[in-house]
């Protein structure tokens, strides 16, 4: 066989499977996304988490990462918020559960998940004004556990309450309040909002601390609160600096108990 | 065919100086480029550069295989199984050398050689993941954009390799065996 044969169907070979892969991931990227309201999260790398390192998740007052740690102790995580862009009143309810579908690659440490509600107005002046009880009674969160990790560097600006904060992903904020593409956290009270969303393993849980190892999988959003949500934030830490070709890919959408 | 017979034993002292200058290359050099892929830009290098040296089958599967222990040892990659992507691209690169025998300094078929061969490796890591457990549609999601990546970056190293190999043919170096 000539060369110019072999380098015509080498390079027609070569842009066969390229083409191949490239509509495969267009395929795989759109069967992602929900067909109702809500739409894939899209996939997260070390770099997206922009907040942190910081041993609490913003409230009122501090709340602990996980139960039983110190707020302001050593133990420090990353943090980035992610739109899920998912409102619980769905179906005529105000508290539809939420499914969120994860999958971890590479993940090094620990990371965990915590769920913050956003209204555009209520009583309270709105913006993000409710989260799950991270410790005590009725306490829920969701942690996966990765390989063995490396602490954390020196990191960039902590995030607390009455801040705006901006969402990781290219889509952005879902409800741009302030036309600067970012949400509110408006906790002004102690106890208030706190409880009204959990974390769970079940779309009818009422909520629960859960730590797995399992690097893909499902939990639920839910909540009690009689008025809904717009929209959900979640949080997500990770406290190790993470390996080349981590990356979190998180698809959220309306449960529904019909097949 | 007896292994001490098909390779000298400058064949054997190449080859395993070639898999250690693989693994030195990706312990070492630190491209500040966040993209997937970028490594291929210069360890497909003496793959192909010793392929062209010892012109014989065999060559890249023999790197691959000191490279994936060497590897493994140094502890590259995320677990042991990272390995065999090494394994993987030195057969590829074997095979493809093999087909384009004798025109390895070709530069069209250098960059032809160096993105087919990167191309596998990443179909090889894809794998993995997926008997790891990663879901099948997050590695497929993020696939066609690394597969662009991984290709161009290894056409890179794979013309570089050819030009590398067009100057020792021209040298007097190394002796290029025509077909």
């Amino acid at each position: 066989m000539e060369l110019k044969v072999k380098i015509a169907l080498a390079t027609a070979v070569l842009v066969v499977v390229i083409g191949a892969l490239v509509g495969l991931s267009y395929l795989a990227s759109n069967s992602a996304a929900p067909t109702t309201q809500g739409k894939a999260s899209g996939t997260f790398r070390e770099a997206d988490f922009s907040y942190g390192p910081q041993a609490y998740v913003p409230y009122f007052s501090r709340l602990p990462v996980t139960p039983g740690s110190d707020e302001n102790g050593g133990n420090k995580y990353r943090l980035m918020f992610v739109d899920l862009n998912v409102s619980s009143r769905q179906g005529g309810s105000n508290t539809n559960p939420v499914a969120v579908e994860y999958a971890f690659k590479n993940l090094a440490g620990t990371a965990v998940f915590h769920v913050y509600g956003y209204n555009h107005a209520s009583s309270n002046g709105g913006g993000v004004a409710w989260t799950n009880r991270a410790e005590g009674t009725g306490a829920s969160g969701f942690s996966v556990a990765g390989s063995p990790g490396s602490p954390l560097p020196a990191g960039p600006a902590v995030v607390d309450n009455h801040q705006y904060v901006r969402v990781a992903g290219q889509s952005g904020a879902a409800h741009d309040d302030y036309g600067n593409g970012t949400y509110l956290l408006n906790f002004n009270k102690e106890g208030g909002g706190l409880n009204a969303l959990h974390l769970s393993t079940s779309p009818t849980g009422a909520g629960e601390v859960t730590a797995t190892a399992s690097q893909s999988g499902t939990f639920y959003v839910t909540t009690d609160s009689d008025n809904g949500f717009d929209d959900l934030l979640l949080l997500v830490g990770v406290n190790s600096t993470q390996p080349p070709g981590f990356e979190l890919w998180l698809n959220a959408s309306p449960y529904s108990a019909r097949p | 065919m007896k292994l001490d017979t098909y390779f000298s034993l400058r064949d054997i002292v190449l080859m395993s100086l070639m898999a250690g200058l693989v693994i030195v290359l990706r312990l070492a050099l630190r491209i500040p480029m966040h993209l997937t892929g970028k490594s291929g830009l210069f360890w497909v290098i003496p793959i192909i550069v010793c392929v062209g040296i010892t012109q014989k089958l065999g060559t890249g599967t023999y790197i691959g295989v000191v490279t994936g222990i060497l590897a493994v040892v140094f502890g590259l990659g995320s677990s042991a199984l990272d390995g065999f992507n090494y394994l993987v691209i030195g057969v590829a690169l074997d095979v493809l050398c093999f087909f384009f025998k004798g025109h390895l300094d070709n530069l069209f078929v250098g960059i032809l050689i160096g993105a087919a061969g990167h191309l596998c490796k990443l179909l090889s890591n894809s794998y993995l993941d997926i008997v790891a457990g990663t879901p099948v549609e997050v590695v497929l999601i993020s696939l066609g954009y690394a597969a662009i990546l991984h290709a161009v970056f290894g056409g890179i190293g794979g013309g570089v390799a050819a030009l590398v190999l067009g100057r020792l043919y021209r040298s007097g170096v190394v002796k290029k065996h025509e077909r």
